[in-house]
């Protein structure tokens, strides 16, 4: 008898206990359910029953309940959390969930659950990722801006030269007048060597598009500098390809003219395995010690390499420099 | 006779040049009109350029502030006038630095173009005494600070405060800071219609942020 009495005093206790600290959990604003190792509630608020019920229908009697109904919520793309899920309540609130072990003094675990009102930070970090959105939006404006730019500058450029260009027709229209009218006994030759380059000026139609061929230019440039470029085999039609070859031209002639002192150059072009290979001869001086790679030849190697291409020298019986790229988009034309 | 090369990516450009190398042809000789700086380097090498009219953006993103360096180093004796049609503050100064004798804007210069290829010629030097002066919104581009104009040059490069900061090395808050005077003194509502003021005064040559 005073075993149970006293049974009965500890239990009146231990529930005294137990719903006056059920009652201050309910008055808290957050939600909160501790959960066994087998997963049920041992103790959980108010709150937390509220949404819980809200978010399935029916009363907590598992951990994985929450879990899986957390899981069917769909999540915000913005607000970033690595520990929280989100839900958000039919009063517009949004909550976040998260989970932690806490272990008790005897050494039992419980999964704690707790659920913040997360509404304003939710709102804050949607408001960021819209900002964020108008952001980028106004940067890619900026970056099509920075683009016509450049081609505005290139109209008002073309504008101007051909304001200069008739001011240059205007000269020549004047001079030719006090020439003739005015009995000037001005130098004729000059005159006409003035009218012939001015018109010389006009023999292209104005504004059309500047679309030199880089190879034409290039073998134009070596044979005003007095050597001859024989190219054998099909040069590749795509820009990107086609431009490193002749930088690889460039630096060989540029090498050929200042050392080597030749007069011909040898540009042998083969394709094999989705390759294009360019190997540059001349029939300058090779060097007499093994070449060391320069500013020239160094930022070069770094282009090529950088198009996933490479770059060989060979410095005797001849210089040989060979450069190998990935094969272009539109492939090489037949020579 | 003094022999030109012209190096301008715009064929328009090259011929507006060449006229103007013609109407002197007691003194000047064309050699070529090339798109690529680097084949300036060609000419330079084979000695058959004794001065260059350069541009500083030319074809395939060759630089010509950087050719004008190369050149200068290994043939000293050839002149070069560095042209350009942008209001970039700082392009005199990478010009001088390089090495280039004289400095054109193609479009804000009160002097002719041959006036300054005399001079370069006869062993002169040439360069603007200011920079253009272009209108900035309700201000002009004369009225900035150093600062300022620093921060405003590097604004459509970088984008944000920290990413400027960074590059002169000085506090974010002073960006900032720096910003919104710039603000106030244009007149600009937000830093993007700043950035599309800048660009469209063409403050800044494309491509040459990567040497910064």
């Amino acid at each position: 008898m005073k075993d149970l009495f006293s049974f009965l005093r500890r239990a009146q206790s231990y529930f005294g206990r137990f719903l006056a600290v059920k009652e201050a959990l309910d008055t808290l604003p957050a939600g909160v359910c501790f959960f066994n190792e087998s997963g049920f509630p041992v103790l959980c608020n108010r709150r937390m029953y509220q949404l819980v019920q809200e978010m399935t229908g029916y009363d907590l009697q598992h951990i994985d309940e929450l879990r899986n109904a957390l899981d069917a919520v769909p999540q915000s793309l913005h607000y970033e959390s690595a520990d929280e899920r989100l839900f958000s309540a039919r009063d517009g609130r949004v909550w976040g969930f998260s989970e932690t072990v806490v272990t008790d003094e005897s050494g039992a675990d419980y999964t704690q659950v707790i659920a913040r009102d997360i509404t304003q930070l939710y709102a804050l970090s949607e408001q960021a990722a819209q900002r964020n959105r108008e952001l980028q939006e106004m940067l890619s404006q900026i970056q099509d801006a920075a683009k016509n730019v450049v081609e505005m500058t290139r109209q008002e450029e073309i504008l101007d030269a051909k304001m200069r260009i008739h001011a240059k027709m205007g000269s020549c229209i004047l001079y030719s007048k006090s020439y003739y009218v005015g009995g000037d006994a001005g130098d004729k030759d000059m005159l006409l060597s003035v009218w012939e380059d001015t018109l010389r000026v006009f023999d292209e139609e104005i504004g059309q598009k500047d679309d030199t061929d880089i190879l034409e230019d290039f073998t134009r440039v070596a044979n005003n500098c007095g050597v001859s470029v024989a190219i054998e085999g099909p040069f590749p039609t795509d820009r990107a390809t086609a431009n490193l070859i002749v930088s690889a031209q460039r630096e060989c002639l540029t090498n050929l003219i200042a050392h080597a002192r030749g007069d011909h150059m040898d540009v042998s072009i083969s394709r094999s395995d989705g390759r294009v290979t360019a190997a540059i001869r001349n029939n300058g001086t090779p060097p007499s010690e093994p070449i060391t790679e320069g500013g020239g030849l160094s930022s070069l190697r770094k282009k090529i390499e950088r198009a996933g291409g490479r770059v060989t020298v060979q410095s005797r019986p001849v210089f040989i420099l060979t450069v190998t790229l990935p094969e272009g988009e539109k492939g090489a034309e037949s020579s | 006779m003094i022999n030109v090369l012209v190096v301008d990516d715009e064929r328009n450009i090259r011929k507006a040049f060449i006229a103007d190398i013609a109407a002197r042809p007691e003194k000047y000789r064309l050699v070529d009109a090339v798109s690529e700086a680097s084949s300036a380097e060609l000419y330079c090498a084979a000695g058959k350029a004794d001065l260059i009219i350069m541009d500083i953006n030319t074809a395939n993103f060759d630089n010509g502030i950087d050719a004008t360096a190369r050149i200068k180093r290994r043939y000293p004796g050839v002149k070069i006038i560095v042209t350009t049609s942008y209001n970039d503050p700082y392009a005199m100064d990478h010009a001088r630095r390089a090495g280039a004798d004289s400095f054109w804007y193609k479009d804000a210069s009160d002097v002719e173009l041959l006036e300054v290829m005399d001079i370069t010629a006869g062993g002169g030097s040439w360069y603007p005494e200011n920079r253009p002066d272009v209108p900035l919104g309700l201000s002009r581009l004369s009225e900035l600070t150093a600062a300022q104009l620093e921060v405003l040059y590097l604004l459509p490069q970088y984008f944000s405060n920290a990413a400027i900061a960074q590059q002169l090395h000085i506090a974010e808050g002073t960006v900032k800071t720096h910003i919104r005077d710039i603000l106030t003194k244009t007149g600009c509502h937000s830093r993007a219609q700043l950035i599309a003021l800048s660009i469209r005064s063409k403050l800044v040559i494309p491509g040459s942020e990567a040497e910064e």
